[in-house]
């Protein structure tokens, strides 16, 4: 008879667990991602090509591939909108073989490294197109921010140059992709106009902004 | 959470700081690219109106505050190297009792720099959050650079007069590496008067 009872109890129970989970499945695949839900994350590294523009571009005759970013973003589910802070690091390098300079009333026969470092750190707003959970994503962004910059001319081995930090603002577009439908990692490929002013009167530019096309994969997490 | 968004602003720092370091930019650099001349004229000097000049037997070794003559051999070969490039341009030397119209000099000068860099600890908590309450503070570390390198001056003896004060109206300095072997002496010397055209006897 115990038995009996216990079995009943077994049962009902077992019922009222397999009647719960019939209401419920449907319920829970209809609820909205959380991506489209809550304010979520996402981190992007990026690396590629560097094209030194303007009065630069005349004095810095070379491209770079030593051009980096990390990007932490606060994804926002209902405007479209994302902020966030980048950090990118850019490295020039270009040697001019052995040339006379004359000045006023000097001569300086010497072989030029001209190199050029920043560090720019920048606040970032970006719009996308297309929803939160879209594979394809293509978005514009802007940014204003800061950017350890140095400019080092070796004349032979002895250098001159000029650095300290400069202020950044920075234009851009690009598109994400994510690998799987709902997923977490993605593509990420853009190009970033990025105005940096850094007068040198000695070196003869006005600015070292440069044209920089990216790639990379990003990362999104709740 | 909001240690979560610290936690990531604090990498960012980090990866900003191992990233400042650039590159050694000159380590493919030979030692004949790294080698610049200098030189430097009085612009309302007519070279062309001088006609002899006298050279020192020996090498002035400028020390920082001390100096001094030097007779070595490499000395002796770049005096000889900088009377024949002289002789090339059309002035004639002579002894300095006979008055000449030039006064040449070539110096060895090896100056010394000290400096001091100060070196922050990426961990200082005092920098950070958390952390136990300890600061470091950044350390300090000396370094020492010497620099040698050759200068060669012509000094206008013919317009000085009596008074014991001459103009130098021109000057070369050779610096960089390599500078010092008895085989790129003779070049070193050269190139300096290679690119002073101006430099002759009409």
């Amino acid at each position: 008879m115990k038995r009996i009872i216990c079995l009943a109890i077994v049962l009902v129970f077992a019922g009222e667990l397999f009647a719960q989970q019939v209401v419920d499945r449907p319920e829970l695949f209809k609820r909205q991602s959380p991506y489209e839900r809550y304010t979520t994350y996402r981190v992007s590294v990026t690396g590629g090509l560097g094209l030194p523009t303007g009065t630069f571009g005349n004095y810095m005759d070379n491209t770079t591939l030593r051009n980096y970013n990390v990007a932490v973003d606060f994804v926002f589910p209902k405007t479209n909108l994302s902020a966030g802070l980048s950090v990118g690091s850019q490295y020039f390098q270009n040697r001019i073989g052995r040339q006379v300079y004359s000045s006023d009333n000097q001569d300086v026969s010497a072989v030029q490294t001209r190199t050029f470092s920043a560090v720019p750190l920048v606040l970032t707003g970006s719009y996308h197109v297309g929803n939160v959970n879209a594979r394809v994503r293509p978005y514009v962004q802007v940014g204003l921010g800061g950017a350890f910059a140095e400019l080092i001319n070796y004349w032979g081995s002895i250098p001159t140059g000029d650095n300290g930090f400069r202020f950044v603002a920075q234009a851009g577009a690009g598109v994400r992709v994510l690998f799987k439908k709902q997923g977490k990692l993605g593509l990420e490929a853009g190009a970033t106009y990025q105005h940096l002013p850094f007068e040198s009167a000695a070196e003869g530019i006005k600015d070292a902004s440069t044209l920089n096309a990216r790639v990379g994969l990003f990362y999104r997490w709740w | 959470m909001k240690v979560k968004y610290l936690n990531i602003m604090m990498g960012l720092a980090v990866a900003a700081m191992s990233w400042s370091c650039s590159p050694d930019a000159l380590q493919d650099l030979t030692p004949e690219d790294s080698q610049v001349f200098i030189t430097n004229y009085e612009k309302n000097t007519n070279f062309g109106n001088y006609s002899t000049f006298s050279l020192a037997d020996s090498v002035f070794v400028v020390q920082n505050d001390r100096s001094g003559v030097a007779t070595t051999g490499l000395d002796f070969r770049v005096l000889s190297r900088v009377a024949e490039n002289m002789t090339k341009r059309g002035y004639v030397r002579v002894a300095k009792a006979a008055k000449p119209d030039f006064g040449v000099n070539v110096l060895r000068i090896s100056e010394t720099q000290t400096g001091v860099v100060a070196n922050f600890n990426p961990w200082n908590t005092y920098w950070g959050f958390g952390g136990g309450g300890f600061y470091y503070p950044p350390t300090y570390s000396y370094y020492q650079t010497t620099e040698r390198y050759w200068q060669v001056e012509i000094i206008d003896l013919k317009n000085a007069g009596t008074s014991n004060r001459a103009t130098v109206v021109w000057n070369a300095q050779i610096r960089g590496d390599g500078i010092f072997d008895e085989n790129a002496v003779a070049s070193v010397i050269d190139a300096v008067f290679t690119q002073s055209a101006y430099l002759k006897k009409n």
